[in-house]
């Protein structure tokens, strides 16, 4: 079951800050 | 078409005669590649005989690699690229040209490796046919990639490390087909037609491919 | 102005449907449904590793095809279409790596080997290079144009060699004379809540998938755009500079 949760986990926090990384490059370049 | 193509096979065909650098630098490469294969899997024969198909292979995709290089390198000097483009040749068969003469520049390598692998590894094949088919098919379809990836990234100054990494993932089919052929005919079990069929659903699918984008490619 | 406060709220829709999906197919995978019979605990993987892989391998590769094929035929050329193939690949390289990932975790649960020669593990592998390979040629310093056309040779060629890469692995692996543990694939058998669990998976990761894309897109135009004001502005004070030379 660990490694499930690490499954979970990793994916979790990779897409997690794939994400936050695409809205702060979303907000951060040119007037909204 | 296929007269422009005949034409710029034998242009390519005559540089790579009189430069030699097939013969001279891309061979050599091969037989060391069998040398530091054997070297690496160790003298046990057997082993050595059962891992014969994987190296002739990989030699080859790395020949490949070279070939490439050397095609797309063959119009750097004097502005021959744009010399070619403007003298009106059909796009496709520059593409055919260029691809028919990497394609026999790798089958005499074929041939050596071949021999190669018989006489260091122990590896004689009981049937010949699928493995020289297979040869052929594969020489075609690498040679279209080659000259494909080697046009792809030809004008970056990165050609060198770039070409590896573009076409290595592509050819992996040539690579498993063909070792497999290889292994079959070694061990006398039955003809493997899907691998042929695969190699040459690769060919035809490159070759076409090749074909249709050309234009696109040369304005690159 | 209108079109994009539109477009915008269309895309923090599916953020949001995104985010519950997703959700509820963590609650579902990880205590809702069941244990397999035959795997244990491990299966509750398959929520998560098959619909990335359909994301990565299907949408995503299937995406920047199809947007590269669009901006290489001369009817439809627009740089929208190599944005979006651009998009597709980086966030399909994401996903493909946390493919790998999770059938490497899931091997490693299973046969105790972090990596597993099943056939769809090192077809994932090879397609991963593919994508790299599209985004290192995307780095070459060019013309946007130029890139541009070489990105979506690149895509094209990546792609017509997905169906034989798929299926060279296949018979790769199954038609492997010794049969061994390892030769099983990563495929149970899925029924009841786990199906639903499973679709829902699916559902989610989709719709990630076009959240992301389409976030990346908007990033990939703004750049375009700024980059192609800074050269208008870079010509314009070159102008002024020679036509001041020439009226002193």
């Amino acid at each position: 079951m660990s490694y499930v949760i690490a499954g979970y986990l990793c994916s979790a926090v990779v897409l997690a800050s794939y994400a936050i990384n695409l809205i702060l490059r979303h907000r951060r370049g040119g007037s909204r | 078409m296929f007269r422009d193509a005949l034409l710029v096979a034998k242009k390519d065909l005559r540089i790579e005669l009189r430069s030699r650098v097939l013969l001279g630098q891309v061979l050599p490469f091969a037989v060391a590649c069998l040398l530091l294969f054997a070297l690496a899997l160790g003298p046990d024969r057997d082993f050595l005989r059962r891992a014969a198909p994987g190296v002739l292979w990989i030699t080859m995709l790395f020949a490949a690699v070279l070939a490439a290089q050397r095609s797309a390198g063959v119009e750097d000097d004097d502005g021959a690229r744009d010399r070619l483009i403007l003298s009106g040749l059909d796009p496709a068969g520059i593409f055919l040209g260029k691809a028919l003469a990497v394609t026999l520049q790798l089958l005499a390598l074929a041939l050596v490796l071949t021999a190669g692998t018989i006489v260091l590894f122990g590896a004689t094949p009981s049937s010949w046919w699928p493995l020289a088919v297979a040869e052929i098919l594969a020489s075609l379809g690498l040679g279209f990639t080659s000259v494909l990836y080697g046009s792809l990234a030809e004008g970056t100054k990165l050609r060198e490390t770039l070409l590896p990494l573009l076409s290595l993932p592509t050819v992996a089919p040539i690579l498993i087909a063909g070792t497999k052929v290889y292994a079959a005919s070694l061990s006398g079990a039955g003809v493997p037609a899907a691998w042929l069929g695969l190699l040459a659903v690769f060919t035809l699918a490159y070759g076409a491919v090749g074909v249709l984008l050309s234009g696109a490619l040369q304005e690159t | 102005m209108e079109e994009q406060i539109a477009k915008r709220r269309w895309v923090s829709v599916v953020g949001i449907l995104a985010a519950i999906s997703l959700l509820g197919t963590v609650i579902m995978g990880l205590w809702v449904t069941p244990d397999d019979a035959v795997q244990g605990a491990v299966v509750r993987l398959v929520y998560i590793h098959p619909p990335m892989a359909w994301v990565a391998l299907y949408l995503a590769f299937g995406l920047s095809a199809v947007a590269s094929l669009l901006y290489l035929w001369p009817r439809t050329r627009n740089d929208r279409w190599d944005a979006l193939a651009a998009s597709a690949v980086e966030v399909g390289v994401v996903f493909n790596g946390l493919t790998l990932l999770t059938g490497a975790i899931w091997g490693r649960d299973t046969w105790g080997v972090w990596w597993t020669w099943d056939a769809r593990l090192t077809s994932t592998a090879i397609l991963l290079l593919l994508f790299l390979g599209y985004m290192a040629i995307r780095r070459i310093p060019a013309d946007p144009e130029i890139r541009a056309r070489r990105c979506a040779i690149m895509a094209i060629f990546a792609f017509v060699d997905v169906p034989i890469v798929h299926f060279s692995v296949l018979w790769w692996q199954t038609l492997h004379q010794s049969a061994t543990v390892l030769n099983a694939k990563l495929h149970p058998t899925i029924h009841g809540s786990m199906a639903w669990t499973l679709l829902l998976g699916f559902v989610a990761f989709t719709l990630l998938f076009v959240w992301m894309v389409a976030l990346r897109f908007a990033i990939e135009k703004r750049q375009a755009s700024q980059a192609r004001s800074e050269l208008d502005e870079a010509i314009r004070e070159r102008r002024a500079e020679t036509s001041e030379q020439s009226a002193s």
